[in-house]
């Protein structure tokens, strides 16, 4: 429900621009979204150093980490040959790609570098985060948690659910959740270095 | 390069403030409902910037189906990239066979 009203407010702001309304907004909105994604960054760095004060986080183990690295190098790896056959670059597709499905941090990321590919980003990211709902209960049956919690990349926590339902194990939400909380942090760094490059 | 070291200095600060201080929770919903409203106003404005950009209005069918190609293909790399990593560590077990892997 939440994603269709993000998507909606999107759009709300796309046809605004179109038509030409708010056009008062132009001259500060670059600098509004910069320094609001700054304090989501802060405010989300903020919740992960309480989880790993409140002892949450030091449940992740070497393994799931590796396992995190695995879902990012399988994302950027997987975009390389899509360049191929996709209308953008082989570092456009990788970036578009490193957004790992958090839609509200790198739609933003990347616009300062490339408004059109910004689109591909934000789709790219709802399209991962929808399609895993549907694909991880699926999946869920016949392989174990560590490749099926992969796929939603770092917005795990809608389609682990979705998995737990189906299967019964309430632990691939916790799973879930710290191996996505590690992936998300190679997010803002990812894009910013690729965008630097 | 610039912005990736701002990021990580914002992360570091945020992550630093949030082990040390008793005063934060890592399930705050207050801090949920204003990253929720930080999240509606990006989306707003970017999507205000987005359709005000000829260049990008233009672009959008286009854009949107490479979105969705990455999309796809971002979920099969991980998955197969990570399926090959567990065999690799764990052996082809069946599903749910050992609950070590979360931990």
């Amino acid at each position: 429900m939440m994603i269709l009203v993000l998507v909606a407010v999107l759009a709300t702001g796309f046809a605004c621009g179109r038509l030409g309304w708010l056009s008062f907004l132009a001259p500060v909105e670059s600098d509004v979204v910069l320094y609001t994604l700054y304090v989501m960054v802060f405010t989300i760095s903020v919740g992960l150093g309480a989880q790993y004060r409140e002892g949450e986080g030091e449940k992740i183990s070497a393994k799931a980490l590796l396992y995190a690295f695995g879902t990012v190098a399988g994302t950027l790896l997987a975009a390389v040959p899509m360049s191929l056959f996709l209308p953008v670059s082989m570092k456009d597709a990788v970036i578009a790609a490193s957004g790992m499905g958090w839609y509200s941090l790198s739609t933003g990321l990347v616009y300062a570098y490339s408004p059109s590919l910004s689109v591909a980003t934000f789709v790219c990211c709802v399209s991962r985060e929808i399609l895993a709902i549907f694909a991880m209960p699926l999946l869920i049956k016949k392989f174990r948690r560590p490749e099926v919690v992969s796929v939603g990349g770092s917005a795990t926590i809608n389609s682990c659910i979705a998995a737990a339902t189906v299967s019964g194990d309430n632990s691939i939400v916790l799973y879930g959740i710290l191996v996505g909380s590690v992936i998300s942090l190679f997010v803002p760094l990812l894009i910013g270095f690729l965008t630097g490059l | 390069m610039k912005i990736m070291i701002i990021y990580l200095c914002i992360m570091g600060a945020g992550i630093a403030l949030g082990y040390r201080s008793d005063g934060f929770s890592s399930k705050s919903a207050t801090r949920s409902r204003f990253q929720t409203v930080c999240l509606l106003v990006i989306l707003f404005l970017l999507g205000h910037q987005l359709g005000a950009n000829e260049e990008v209005a233009a672009s959008v069918g286009t854009m949107g189906l490479t979105g969705l190609c990455l999309g796809i293909a971002s979920m099969a790399g991980s998955f197969l990239v990570v399926w090959l990593l567990r065999r690799a560590l764990e052996g082809p077990k069946s599903p749910h066979s050992g609950e070590e892997d979360a931990r």
